[in-house]
């Protein structure tokens, strides 16, 4: 077992942020040791199935989105019991992209972590904007990028 | 719901829109309410409407039937760990363009070297996947970052230490790769075990200069 997939954290907003900590700072293994290995993303309307299929093909553009953005926690709401908790986070995100042109949209942000071996771990994610063009831009791009899984 | 969503994905949430459909709960009741609102045909209507209520219940439990077998094919597929399902779906931020942020090479285990006379394998053959990949020269991935993204060393970081068109090498601060074996896939960035960023955008300051980036 990995060191890092061993750290875990002790709330369930503890590792929402570091989460996104590990983001900002690349770090591939932290980010992935705070992901349960029953993890399902849904963004924008589609679908990572498998917490391997997001640490393949997602994760690294999400590292470099978080690299050249501001994720600032607008609001919060933390609920659940026992293992079973979820964390509501709206993010004001700012920066610029590759083209110059700047970022400035609302991330609405839905994770439920579940607590295994005492520590809590992100088992779903789901985001999206409030961007509502976008939202419909970007579901349109996942509809002509969907590709055959590798073998 | 968007087209290109997984299909089991799709079935799932067919199921769960089925199951949202009240049967035998507050919506059913509701119909029978209605039926008996009616004064002085109270029979005839309760006779009525029970027809359109069973025809109803026998559509809804045949769809919930099929659902179910539609989503029982594929639970397997949307619950397994592995990579190789049939469908895989991209999805991201996609509405934010970036330029990469570190140089990347995944891949996929094709297989693992014999272990070396302490009985530890440090040596695999790779195989290119996915749009990030480039075709392998000697030592390009020298000092980079790997990470395991699937199988039993899951998360697990090495350094490479040396790779040729088709093998890679870690060194052995971190233990041996015990454990990786095919059709495991993993990610080599342009970082090294300082967490130092190796890799420099066109016109941007050399690499070293800027930890983190």
């Amino acid at each position: 077992m990995s060191p890092c997939w061993s750290q875990g954290t002790r709330t369930p907003v503890d590792a929402v942020d570091a989460f996104h900590a590990a983001l900002k700072s690349k770090d591939t293994a932290a980010a992935l040791s705070l992901l349960d290995r029953g993890l399902v993303v849904f963004e924008f309307g589609v679908v990572d199935p498998t917490v391997e299929a997001y640490a393949f093909q997602h994760l690294p553009f999400d590292i470099d989105v978080a690299a050249v953005s501001a994720w600032n926690i607008e609001s919060r709401r933390v609920g659940g019991d026992g293992d079973e908790r979820w964390v509501l986070t709206t993010y004001h995100v700012t920066g610029r992209q590759a083209d110059g042109s700047p970022i400035d949209q609302i991330t609405l942000e839905t994770m439920i972590l579940r607590r295994t071996s005492g520590l809590f771990r992100i088992v779903h994610m789901h985001w999206s904007t409030n961007d509502a063009n976008f939202q419909a831009s970007s579901q349109a791009k996942a509809q002509s990028n969907a590709k055959p899984a590798p073998k | 719901m968007n087209a290109s969503t997984d299909r089991t994905l799709s079935a799932a949430i067919d199921i769960s829109h089925d199951r949202s459909t009240p049967q035998f709960g507050f919506g059913a009741n509701r119909v029978v309410d209605l039926v008996e609102r009616k004064p002085g045909v109270q029979v005839k209507s309760e006779h009525q409407g029970l027809r359109p209520v069973a025809g109803c219940l026998l559509a809804l439990l045949v769809v919930l039937v099929f659902a179910k077998t539609v989503f029982a094919a594929d639970a397997v597929g949307f619950l397994g760990p592995r990579l190789n399902r049939p469908a895989f779906v991209r999805v991201g931020h996609d509405n934010i363009v970036v330029d990469p942020t570190v140089r990347r090479y995944t891949g996929q285990v094709v297989s693992v070297s014999s272990p070396n006379t302490n009985g530890q394998i440090f040596t695999f053959k790779t195989m290119a996947l996915g749009p990030r990949s480039f075709p392998l020269t000697h030592d390009d991935l020298r000092g980079w970052r790997l990470t395991v993204l699937s199988g039993k060393r899951f998360g697990q970081v090495f350094t490479v230490s040396t790779n040729t068109e088709s093998e890679i090498t870690v060194t052995d601060e971190k233990g041996p790769l015990d454990g990786l074996d095919a059709p495991d896939v993993f990610i080599i960035e342009s970082i090294d075990a300082n967490g130092a960023s190796m890799f420099a955008p066109p016109g941007a300051a050399p690499p070293g200069t800027s930890p983190g980036v």
